[in-house]
């Protein structure tokens, strides 16, 4: 299991977009992804889950995955949330 | 205005002429239905046909929008039809049947319920409108369940402008499938998705709007997008105005913004800066589009009104000013500081409705009073301060004490970030709108103790000739060219030049180009305006003359009558910009 606390730094935070692009990352590996903000728990491959977290710019998420192919999932998602999702800001 | 005209919020520029179209509030009702054991599998599997059902019609729209837009914008409908997949709705509304032996219809109401009461508690607006993008899909899988027709606009074979209570953006969709040419509503803002997915299709939008006495589907109305009102049964000079200003924005539109990057420099040197009024940073975008120089006013208020429950907290404050700071670097961003009391405040501010509010606890008065909360703002400003060019402006100052007292609290603001060793702008320059008359008349003393003033014409207006602007009874005497407004601003520009501080003016005044022969007479250095006017203005600054409008500021301070004062300008205006220049009337004459 790896887990990770990450700053979400990019300007709207996981608003739609940005939440897409995670949940679809998330999608891809098999092993289970969960964020947790603020005592909240979601699972990262459900959309709902990750929007209702509410994680504005400068936000600490806790990311945790799970399964065979925990530490790519961990390297995917941490490279997407410091590339700012693309956004191109 | 006119007794025909509703002033709501601009969400997406434009203007559409055509036929009301009513959309009622959808509302299904939704019963509870108890099921027997065997009937509970095959209400399961109705469910996931009216999930299938309504995900093959947003791949419909999806590919209508992609094939207008490109796929830029289709993530809009992609994050729905990943709800619809979502656990939290279909494993909930599944476990909720199973459990409850409940019909479908009832188990997704009780789902839905949940998921909106968590998107209601949330402070970040962006994130919060996110909650209507799965109220609609929600939406969409119960008119499915019920085997009703989701197209709620269809073959419409004229230009038609629908008002509702709310849109979606899969319903702007669709509608402008037909012939959909404009939209008002009464809730979604201006960074909702619905207001995104206009602006792309080039719709004209206005929100805001509540209620309209009388008004009938198949009324003519004028929707413009660019102010934000809506004109129902509009007069035929009304609808020849908005053709002309139609054409106008279509013709010339281009052409201005060529010379959006010139600077705003008269025949004979003079030097203005056009800057921007701006409420959101989602406006930086039209203001940096336009060529604006730096933000003349950024209304601070958004922030505190958009979450009911709680104040904005430091963090929250300073993520706005950053993004506007470095945003409009090398050009300056002026944040006014809360304007907050008269008829804006929210629950937590403790605040009561006074029997006279524009005269009442408000601006700086306000903020002194709930000194912590100003503090809040001053500390995330001068913090922010570090990331561009950033100034500090105070609101409603009526003279020199209270100019000290709310300078007392960036100083406490100041020291308490040097105990923390944080870095902020020690130089950071400090200003104040001159809006009340008693700062007017003592502009004098004031200059001496600040870097900068800001007329503004608004409640400047309103206080030095004791009319309430929204009173249609005393619109006729609402003028902003009154000879005592035109003494008072310039006894204000010729105090702060004599004390060597800068004048900028950011009231309504500023855009319309009747007023520019005036306020570049008067010495003004700064005019700051809606970011949609700042083409027209500096194509106008670049065609005249600083010794002319001298001249003609000079002959209007012997002239006694706003009507005499009127119809010399117009005059002067004509002579200056002969045919061709106004062919078609700008926007704002």
């Amino acid at each position: 299991m790896q887990t990770n606390e990450i700053e979400i730094i990019n300007k709207k935070g996981l608003h739609a977009r940005a939440a897409s692009k995670l949940v679809q990352l998330a999608t891809r590996y098999q092993s289970k992804v969960q964020l947790a903000r603020d005592g909240q728990i979601s699972d990262g491959k459900s959309i709902l889950g990750v929007l209702v977290l509410a994680a504005h710019q400068g936000s600490m998420l806790t990311i945790t995955t799970d399964g065979d192919d925990e530490k790519e999932a961990m390297a995917a998602l941490c490279d997407l949330i410091n590339r700012k999702f693309d956004e191109g800001e | 205005m006119k007794k025909n005209t509703y002033k709501g919020t601009p969400i997406s520029p434009g203007i559409g002429t055509g036929k009301v179209l009513l959309l009622e509030k959808q509302t299904l009702s939704v019963y509870r239905l108890t099921l027997q054991d065997d009937q509970i599998e095959p209400e399961v599997r109705r469910l996931q046909e009216a999930l299938e059902k309504t995900r093959s019609q947003l791949h419909v729209l999806k590919d209508q929008l992609s094939a207008k837009l490109g796929e830029g914008h289709s993530y809009i409908i992609d994050v729905q039809i990943m709800m619809l997949d979502d656990n939290l709705l279909l494993g909930n509304t599944v476990d909720t049947i199973r459990r409850d032996k409940v019909n479908a219809e009832w188990a997704l109401n009780e789902t839905a319920t949940k998921l909106t009461n968590v998107f209601d508690s949330m402070k970040d607006t962006y994130l919060r409108e996110r909650g209507a993008d799965v109220e609609d899909v929600i939406n969409r899988v119960q008119a499915n369940l019920a085997q009703l027709n989701v197209h709620r606009v269809t073959e419409m074979d004229e230009d038609v402008i629908v008002l509702a209570y709310q849109l979606s953006p899969s319903d702007i969709v669709e509608m402008h499938e037909s012939s959909l040419v404009g939209f008002v509503t009464e809730i979604g803002g201006k960074t909702s998705h619905t207001a995104i997915i206009a602006r792309s299709l080039e719709t004209p939008a206005v929100t805001g709007i509540s209620e309209i006495n009388g008004i009938k589907s198949g009324q003519t109305i004028i929707v413009d997008g660019y102010e934000g009102l809506v004109i129902l049964e509009p007069t035929a000079t009304q609808i020849r105005e908005y053709e002309n200003k139609k054409r106008y924005y279509e013709e010339h539109a281009n052409q201005l913004i060529s010379i959006k990057d010139k600077p705003a420099i008269t025949k004979d040197g003079r030097k203005l800066t056009i800057q921007a009024n701006i409420e959101l940073p989602e406006d930086l975008d039209s203001a940096i589009r336009s060529g604006a120089q730096g933000i003349g006013i950024y209304r601070s208020e958004f922030l505190y009104l958009s979450n009911p429950d709680a104040l904005p907290t430091e963090d929250e404050h300073f993520a706005v000013y950053r993004v506007v700071a470095e945003r409009v670097y090398p050009h300056s961003a002026i944040i006014r500081t809360a304007d907050l009391g008269a008829e804006k405040f929210t629950p937590v501010m403790g605040m009561h409705n006074e029997p006279n509010p524009a005269l009442g606890l408000r601006g700086v008065r306000f903020c002194i009073k709930k000194r912590e909360m100003f503090k809040t703002q001053l500390r995330a400003l001068l913090r922010a301060s570090t990331f561009g060019r950033l100034k500090i402006m105070f609101p409603m100052v009526s003279g020199l004490n209270e100019l000290r007292e709310a300078k007392s609290a960036l100083e406490e603001a100041k020291e308490e970030l040097r105990v923390m060793k944080v870095d902020f702008n020690e130089n950071i320059a400090v200003g104040i709108m001159v809006e009340v008359p008693s700062a007017a008349m003592t502009a004098d003393l004031l200059a001496g103790e600040v870097d900068f003033f800001s007329i503004g014409t608004n409640d400047l207006i309103q206080y030095l000739l004791a009319v309430d602007r929204n009173n249609d009874h005393l619109a006729y005497l609402y003028d902003p060219i009154h000879p005592g407004v035109i003494r008072i601003m310039k006894y204000v520009v010729d105090k702060a030049h004599e004390a060597g501080v800068k004048v900028g003016i950011c009231g309504e005044m500023a855009s319309d180009p009747q007023y520019l022969l005036i306020l570049l007479g008067l010495g003004l250095d700064e005019l700051s305006m809606n970011p949609v006017s700042i083409p027209l203005i500096k194509q106008m600054v670049r065609s005249l003359r600083y010794k002319d409008a001298r001249e003609i500021l000079e002959h209007c301070l012997t002239l006694s009558t706003a009507q005499e004062i009127n119809e010399y300008l117009l005059e002067k205006t004509n002579q200056f910009f002969p045919s061709g220049f106004f062919a078609s009337r700008g926007p704002m004459l």
